[in-house]
């Protein structure tokens, strides 16, 4: 087995082909990934693709049917071992909402056999202001930040990060994408599913676009864009879409993916369609391009 | 070990010290219910009818009786000992306030003596009285009727003779105090213990603590011995108003530590073992208000289970707390099974720690 990854760092995690059937679903399909040390590596899919099911197999919260996990190239299982090296923060997280921050976060290093300071961690997650506040009294930005600081506590080498700026307004998010940045600096695999494609086109090194449980394509945030062959983007108004073959509708809006901008833009103007805008592509039009449809 | 007392320390605050609702159902409410129970049927006497029933005839008496409204007086003439002891047995299990044996031909004697007083030929007449004087009504009802033959000016000419048939076991106050610590306990277990790890798994805690090197049977367990250190605080401060109600708490202490530890790893082995079998909470809320109810009306928790019909006593023999109940009241004689208090809960504990064993895996939080 390869124990290195794509930039030369160690290999946390391998997982060789895992299924996940259910009677009237195939929820994760034969999926294969890895992720090296230092790797910020992310699962991007529309709703039912299966990427919590998968993410769930490797935390050892679900079963697999089929297929083999590797964490740190030498466990199979997640035990303990695993367990004081790994890090999580779900979608939706819970605290006992009577204990304060600093005696959750207390409570939490007490239960893995490393952890990082207490101060180091308050003050990285800027919740200083907050540590003798009960939980049930901190805003759903704060508890956000608490269920990441939370993640690191154990200053763990693998890290599942599930949605972990939602509610957080765009200052937040960005904070934390600067921390997340930074534990990555310190080599930390950090394993993240987002619904943000900006999220994961800024912080990716490689990203697994999923659906109907398979990863129907894969590669850092540059790559897809390059190899989609998309030239430019042009959105405008749905109601025009039937002006182009290949437009692809979502929401108010209709996207073209074209590498003919100049004979797309006089098609419009022809037709008195003046409000589109034209831009490089990105991730998010990428996605489209691939599901045909658009992460809300 | 430190992250064992570290868990047991915030799950201690979470569960108890920061409760408000947790302070009132596990530590206030048993004492508020003690309260209520003991100030509605504690002092229930005052207010009722004096039951009397007089052995022998009388007319005078009759008339007499008759004349005083709160008694509801019945003569017999069956002078039988059976029907003497089963009067008896009737005081001591308050269904009856006091009964008076007459001598036969009551008022020949009694003109007799009222005749023949100051003279040689003069007999008194024997006159018994049986009654509770534990229980107010009974002791009303003695004093009554003994104001009665006062006003006959029959003191002289009738020889009383008392007996008292008082017994432990109607002494409400007494009596209601293992049925409250029964309540304690259940609310313990099925309000607090059950209660704690639904929330916990629905909101997803269990979840989170499941992916730290802590096994989820560890948290059950401190969650199990939280919720039994909260139950222990309550009986006492329950302990020590029952003991300013004059119950006899320290007669009941070494039975209720016993029927206590049994039933709080009876109930938690239970608790674990229904929730291996249902993992929404739904499901757990009806068997929580099932249990709940049956134990509670039919458990034998707030009337003696003797004075209940047989099947609601069969019922609640298949009931764990039933025992827990019945065996502390055993130290004061209050007992309504002969059976052997421990057998039922001990099947439960078996059955309950198999069910356990085989379906641990159905206790964490994976599919």
């Amino acid at each position: 087995m390869n124990k290195n990854g794509q930039n030369g760092n160690v290999t946390v995690l391998q997982v060789n082909n895992i299924k996940k059937y259910y009677p009237s679903i195939k929820a994760v399909d034969d999926i294969s990934f890895e992720v090296s040390a230092g790797e910020i590596a992310s699962i991007l899919g529309p709703n039912g693709a299966g990427k919590t099911t998968t993410i769930e197999i490797i935390e050892g919260l679900r079963t697999k049917d089929d297929g083999e996990i590797s964490y740190f190239g030498k466990f199979r299982e997640v035990n303990s071992e695993v367990k004081n090296r790994v890090g999580v923060c779900f979608q939706e997280n819970s605290f006992f909402e009577d204990l304060t921050v600093s005696e959750t976060i207390k409570l939490y290093k007490s239960l893995y056999t490393k952890s990082l300071d207490t101060k180091e961690l308050i003050e990285i997650f800027e919740l200083g202001e907050k540590v003798k506040t009960r939980i049930r009294h901190l805003s759903g930005g704060q508890k956000q930040r608490l269920a990441v600081a939370l993640a690191f506590v154990n200053d763990p080498d693998l890290v599942f990060l599930d949605e972990p700026t939602v509610g957080l307004d765009p200052h937040a998010r960005r904070n934390l994408w600067e921390i997340i940045l930074k534990f990555k600096s310190r080599g930390k695999g950090i394993v993240l599913t987002t619904h943000y494609m900006d999220e994961a086109q800024q912080l990716s090194d490689r990203v697994y676009i999923m659906d109907h449980g398979n990863i129907i394509t894969r590669g850092s945030p540059q790559e897809l864009i390059n190899s989609s062959g998309l030239e430019s983007v042009i959105e405008f108004p749905e109601e025009y879409s039937a002006l182009f073959e290949d437009a692809i509708v979502a929401g108010e809006y209709a996207y073209l993916h074209t590498r003919d901008t100049v004979s797309a833009i006089r098609e419009l103007l022809k037709n008195n369609v003046t409000n589109f805008v034209v831009r490089h592509p990105t991730l998010e039009d990428v996605f489209l391009k691939l599901t045909g449809k658009k992460i809300d | 070990m430190k992250k064992y007392w570290a868990l047991f320390v915030s799950l201690f605050k979470q569960l108890f010290l920061r409760s408000k609702e947790s302070v009132f159902w596990l530590a206030i409410f048993p004492v508020v219910l003690f309260l209520i129970l003991t100030s509605i049927f504690g002092n229930m006497d005052e207010n009722v009818q004096f039951r009397v029933k007089i052995l022998g005839q009388s007319s005078t008496l009759k008339e007499v009786l008759s004349k005083v409204e709160q008694m509801d007086v019945e003569f017999i003439s069956d002078y039988s000992q059976e029907t003497i002891d089963a009067l008896k047995k009737n005081i001591e299990e308050d269904k009856l306030d006091i009964l008076v044996i007459l001598s036969e031909n009551f008022d020949r004697s009694y003109s007799s003596a009222l005749l023949l007083r100051k003279t040689l030929l003069f007999r008194q007449v024997p006159v018994e009285l049986y009654y509770a004087p534990i229980r107010q009504s009974s002791a009303i009802a003695c004093d009554v009727i003994e104001g009665i033959f006062n006003s006959m000016d029959v003191v002289e000419n009738v020889e009383y003779e008392v007996h008292d048939l008082s017994q432990k076991q109607y002494d409400y106050n007494n009596f209601i105090y293992p049925g409250v610590v029964g309540m304690a306990i259940m609310s313990t277990f099925l309000f607090g213990f059950m209660n704690d790890l639904i929330y916990f798994r629905r909101k997803g805690t269990l979840k989170k603590l499941s992916m730290t090197p802590t096994k989820i049977t560890t948290v059950y367990v401190t969650a199990a011995i939280v919720n039994v250190i909260i139950m222990i605080v309550s009986l006492i401060v329950l302990s020590l108003v029952a003991s300013l109600l004059k119950v006899n708490v320290l007669s009941y202490l070494p039975s209720t530590i016993v029927h206590t530890l049994l039933s709080c790893v009876v109930l938690t082995m239970l608790t674990l073992a229904i929730m291996t079998f249902s993992n929404n909470s739904t499901g757990l809320i009806i068997f929580q208000q099932i249990f709940f109810q049956l134990q509670m009306f039919v458990g034998g928790f707030y009337f003696p289970l003797k004075t209940l019909s047989p099947f609601i006593v069969k019922l609640a023999s298949f009931l764990p707390l039933t025992y827990t109940v019945d065996g502390m009241r055993a130290a004061e004689g209050m007992n309504s099974l002969d059976l052997n208090h421990f057998i039922v809960p001990l099947i439960y504990l078996a059955v309950s720690t198999s069910i356990v064993l085989l379906r641990s895996k159905k206790l964490g939080v994976s599919d």
